[in-house]
């Protein structure tokens, strides 16, 4: 059985390294968009559910 | 002329900050803004519905093999299950960028073509209308005939290029793939072509 301390850790590194490839990403939409596409919407779309299933998870946990 | 509505955005207006990086001469028109048709990104939006079903299926056998101990591994599926779907996610937006931020910009002038490869990394080729020789619309396939969509494929009289870093294209030839109608926008290309041929001559 693994320690919860180890879980969490794991997770937390696995979030920082996502959260700084998302980052790259965002820039790269807020950089090159062209006025009215659809890159606005979809990265809104990517962050709502980025966002359900942290939420989501967090509640998991905390049960 | 043909109906080039669905090839360019209603209004467009080439002084925009968005445009700078295409370094546009001061005359120069952005008169087309064609993106890579939406049935191209079938197979990813396939793969991660797929891969999507996977933690689902782990939760069903660990149910099975673990029955009522699983209560004490819950934390861990938690994770694992939340750090799957964030990767997929992730994944999918990074294809997506992939596949919306490959972009064909035909000018009064020029025909540039953006190849988004991957995170950072962005290839810019260009080639003048003159330069062009021969448009080539290649449609085949049951997907691309139904959505009408396919591969385009400019013959120049300079070095060529190709959207995809494994496949560069042949030699002397301007290669994009997954192009909304490519025979009307084959015939867009022509057109200004001539256009340019008839303008210089005069």
């Amino acid at each position: 059985m693994i320690p919860t301390s180890y879980i969490l850790l794991g997770y937390s590194i696995f979030l920082l390294m996502i959260l700084v490839i998302n980052l790259l990403y965002f820039f790269q939409v807020f950089k090159y968009r062209l006025p009215g596409d659809a890159s606005l919407v979809v990265t809104a779309i990517h962050l709502a559910l980025i966002i359900v299933i942290l939420l989501s998870s967090s509640l998991f946990l905390n049960a | 002329m043909p109906d080039t509505s669905v090839l360019a955005p209603a209004s467009l207006d080439a002084g925009d900050p968005a445009f700078l990086y295409l370094n546009l001469h001061p005359h120069e028109e952005i008169k087309y803004v064609i993106r890579h048709h939406w049935a191209g990104f079938l197979g990813t939006i396939g793969i991660v519905l797929a891969l999507a079903i996977f933690p689902l299926l782990l939760i069903f056998a660990a149910r099975l093999a673990l029955g009522d101990q699983i209560a004490s591994y819950s934390m861990l599926l938690v994770v694992l299950v939340a750090s799957f779907y964030i990767f997929l996610l992730t994944f999918l937006f990074g294809s997506w960028i992939n596949y919306y931020y490959d972009i064909i910009f035909i000018t009064s002038e020029r025909i540039i073509n953006i190849a988004q490869e991957g995170l950072l990394a962005r290839k810019s080729s260009e080639l003048t209308l003159d330069e062009v020789q021969n448009v080539t619309a290649d449609v085949s396939g049951f997907l691309q005939s139904f959505f009408n969509y396919g591969i385009l494929v400019i013959e120049t009289a300079g070095a060529g290029t190709g959207d995809n870093p494994h496949t560069p294209g042949l030699q002397g030839y301007f290669t994009v793939h997954d192009t909304p109608n490519p025979n009307l926008v084959a015939r867009v290309i022509m057109d200004l072509h001539h256009k340019n041929e008839i303008h210089a001559r005069l």
